[in-house]
């Protein structure tokens, strides 16, 4: 299904943060795709186009089914086509790394963390230890950071540096992936490796969810919760009925996101306090814990209460 | 053309033939075009540099207005000259002076959920009140919240449910806005018991069609508090309500099945009059599978229902009708592609109506949004097409037989979706010229007739009779209707008579000189 289907029902505004904050149809998928079915321009949707976050909860509420993230994608690719917003595409390029020669890994399983996390030495040697059950897990060194500012950007990514970023990936069993826009790209680019996303993997061990109570607000990530959606809203369910907690969900089953993404870091479009202030909204709340650093990190900005990783609930 | 090649039917020529598009039920009214003729521009170019002087900001670009073309029933396409989001009540109330002035049209529009293109602009300003959607405040004692007109429901919801709150009720479909919702009446599953969304509003924030700003409620300015709720838009623009709310419950749902329309509307009415339920409605597979739904707010009214009320109920548990229903067609197999879509109809629609993630121990958490959900996905599309009858007790098993027949005549499909509203006798003067019928006392019943219109395509012109000859029956039986405007506008005055008509447009005169608010809806 294509922009072209959407008919205008607003379901998508329902759990939109960009369309939340401004209140405004145009900085919406419906917005755009209205548009784009009224001949509006690349140039024309643009500032919506990039103050989408990407987060997927329109994907899972959209009732003709289309797939609005990666139709936003495309749109954004185009925009960058045809020379549009070229000091954001220069930004972004100019991180894309270098391509190096790498050698595969030999382990079994990698975690690529993301550039929160590692900054976060002791919550990525818990993690480590967490998802070494069978075989140890490594720390991939090239962990897709600029790939992944790339994929939600829209900008293209050259086959060398595709390929030495895949290239260390290709013997493992396993990959637990931090990003959610690299998890989706490597779906595609690695199909025979199992990848899982860390957060979700995280919250599947009872050792650290056990440690959750009714004065949690437990963050789940957003992109790759709604990514696969059907599959882990029964989990989530679960863990905040057995564990009482608080989850970022809305009323609709959607993970309410920080404003925390890559690209609302680079060129701020979305205020994050505003954003952390709406997930904290009514609730009682002692402790936060996330699955995502950035989000984490987000979070701290806006609250005084205690912000930790879920992997630092081993041990607590 | 060869014109020997002509044949003309012998008793025919020289007389114009019947319509081919579709049988013509249009009684005594003349057919016309379902859309208004658009608004020339008049005086336009002055009054957009007016609105430029007061900061206003008004989009123009075709992709601005093209966004509003239409409304959710698809039907009615019209384009506004320029748009303006709503931020204050301030900037509307120099808008609409300013249209005021130089006689531009102006046309609210919240979720955008009409049917009928009432909130569709033929020209002039398209007021986009979804710019104004932010809750102001939750009063936790006096259970009130104030929140601003422009809000979807579902918003308000959200906002409420962090408090453990929730509003009375809701239109099911929660994309429908706070403002419009109070101008037309706003009808859910607990209308029987709480009364429509319309008569939960306390005070209103109006900006009048002249641009004063207005604080409205029973006991201030009560005139145009009266006007405004179920006005239709007509008296002007909802910018802010306070409306009463209440502790939130999970729902117990039960559903009974019957084979009879009448039956289901009969039990459907005396459990209202019983109040043995919090939520009853009815929600048909034409008139094979009916289904009355009955939920409750706690397990004590549900032990009350079950043990003093549940025998009364004539309609079946699941598996007895199924096996009843199997039976019927078991012994008329021409009839086997009805059978076959009332199948996968039940197959794709009853888990959605109890997702597991939003039940919790056999009870529904999240009503508000699986029956929005539900809404959309099974009964939603680019074509809505749902006439409706309003009408008191006396009349409603007739207004609903009589609309089943012509559902019946025109479409092999469908869907009828019945409730009853609870009426405020304090509140009459809201109830004149609006969907609450005349003759309605302390309960008025409301059926939507939809047809489900999926891949097939009708001609508008056989969509427009199918709904005059639901209105023709309003005619008839002396009902009111749940939606104006279009060519629905045509039946307010056969309807409803001339007398409140004429004292309500003499009223619009007075309040809107220049008659430009939300024109073509009843006047």
């Amino acid at each position: 299904m294509s922009h072209s289907n959407c008919h205008g029902c607003s379901l998508c505004l329902l759990s939109c943060p960009m369309w939340q904050q401004r209140r405004d149809m145009q900085y919406s998928p419906q917005g755009i795709f209205k548009a784009l079915q009224h001949n509006a321009t690349h140039d024309e949707i643009a500032p919506a186009l990039f103050s989408c976050l990407l987060c997927g909860a329109c994907d899972v509420l959209c009732p003709e089914q289309i797939d609005i993230t990666d139709t936003i994608k495309t749109l954004r690719q185009a925009l960058f086509a045809k020379g549009g917003e070229i000091e954001l595409r220069k930004k972004i390029e100019s991180l894309l790394a270098q391509p190096v020669a790498e050698t595969r890994l030999e382990e079994n399983t990698i975690i690529l963390p993301g550039k929160a996390l590692r900054s976060m030495p002791d919550t990525l040697t818990k993690i480590q230890r967490l998802l070494s059950n069978e075989t140890h897990a490594v720390i991939a060194t090239d962990d897709g950071d600029d790939i992944a500012l790339a994929l939600e950007a829209g900008i293209h990514i050259s086959e060398q540096r595709r390929h030495s970023f895949l290239e260390p990936l290709q013997g493992a069993k396993r990959l637990y992936i931090s990003n959610a826009h690299l998890l989706r790209a490597l779906h595609r680019w690695l199909p025979a490796t199992e990848l899982c996303a860390l957060g979700y993997s995280l919250s599947q061990l009872n050792e650290l969810t056990s440690k959750l109570n009714k004065g949690d607000l437990y963050l789940i990530e957003a992109q790759s919760f709604h990514f696969d959606h059907k599959q882990k809203i029964t989990h989530y369910d679960q863990l905040r009925y057995q564990q009482g907690c608080q989850t970022n969900l809305d009323l609709q089953r959607n993970a309410i996101p920080t404003a925390a993404g890559a690209l609302n870091t680079l060129r701020p479009a979305l205020d994050s306090t505003e954003q952390g202030n709406w997930i904290l909204s009514g609730r009682n709340v002692q402790r936060i814990v996330v699955e995502c650093a950035e989000d984490g990190l987000a979070m701290s900005q806006v609250t005084h209460h205690p912000v930790l990783h879920i992997a630092d609930l081993m041990g607590a | 053309m060869d014109k020997q090649n002509i044949t003309y039917p012998r008793n025919t020529i020289g007389e114009i033939p019947p319509c081919p598009v579709a049988p013509d039920s249009l009684q005594g009214i003349p057919r016309q075009q379902t859309n208004p003729s658009r608004w020339q521009g008049e005086q336009w170019s002055a009054f957009v540099a007016a609105l430029q002087q007061a900061n206003i900001e008004l989009r123009v670009a075709p992709h601005n207005t093209g966004t509003y073309m239409t409304d959710a029933g698809g039907l009615a396409y019209g384009k506004p000259h320029g748009v303006v989001i709503a931020r204050s009540a301030a900037q509307i109330a120099t808008l609409m002076q300013l249209a005021q002035q130089f006689q531009v049209p102006v046309t609210t529009r919240g979720g955008g959920l009409t049917t009928e293109g009432e909130s569709v602009a033929f020209g002039g300003v398209l007021l986009d009140m979804t710019g104004m959607s932010r809750v102001l405040h939750i009063d936790k004692t006096a259970l009130t919240v104030r929140t601003e007109g422009g809000i979807f429901w579902h918003l308000l919801a959200e906002a409420l449910r962090r408090e453990g709150l929730d509003y009375l009720s809701a239109p099911l479909n929660l994309t429908s806005s706070v403002g419009g919702t109070l101008g037309v009446g706003g009808i859910d599953v607990n209308s029987s018991k709480l009364g429509c969304s319309a008569d939960q509003a306390i005070a209103l924030q109006v900006v009048t069609p002249t641009g004063e700003i207005v604080e409205c409620s029973d006991e201030e300015h009560a005139e145009l508090f009266q006007r405004v709720i179920l006005g239709y838009g007509q008296f002007g623009i909802i910018t802010e309500a306070t409306l009463r709310i209440r502790p939130y419950t999970p729902l117990r749902m039960h559903y009974f099945y019957y084979s009879s329309l009448r039956n289901a509307v009969e039990d459907l009415i005396q459990i209202d009059r019983s109040e043995a339920c919090d939520y009853s409605g009815i929600l048909t597979m034409m008139d094979r599978a009916i289904t009355l739904l009955v939920a409750f707010d706690s397990d004590e009214r549900e032990a009350e229902f079950l043990s003093n009320h549940r025998e009364a109920v004539r309609g079946y548990g699941e598996l007895p009708f199924a096996i009843r229903t199997a039976a019927y067609y078991a012994v008329r197999p021409w009839r086997i592609k009805e059978a076959l879509y009332l199948y996968q109809r039940k197959r794709e629609l009853f888990p959605d109506l109890q997702p597991a993630h939003h039940m919790q121990g056999g009870q529904m958490i999240d009503r508000t949004v699986v029956f929005s959900r539900a809404v959309w996905k099974h009964w939603g599309g680019r074509q809505m097409v749902i006439p409706d009858l309003a009408s008191s007790v006396d009349k409603f098993v007739e207004s609903v037989e009589r609309g089943n027949a012509v559902c019946k005549k025109y479409f092999p499909h469908y869907t009828l979706y019945c409730v009853g509203i609870k009426l405020r006798a304090d509140h009459k003067a809201h109830y004149e010229l609006s969907c609450i019928p005349p003759d309605a006392e302390e309960w008025a019943y409301g059926c939507e007739f939809e047809p489900m219109l999926g891949d097939n395509s009708y001609s508008r012109d056989q969509l427009q009779s199918f709904k005059n000859e639901i209105y023709d029956i309003g005619v008839d039986l002396g009902t009111s209707y749940y939606r104006f405007g279009g060519m629905m506008k045509g039946y307010i005055r056969r309807a409803l008579g001339d007398e409140v008509v004429e004292k309500h447009l003499a009223m619009k005169r007075q309040a809107d000189p220049a008659m430009i608010l939300n024109r073509h809806v009843i006047f």
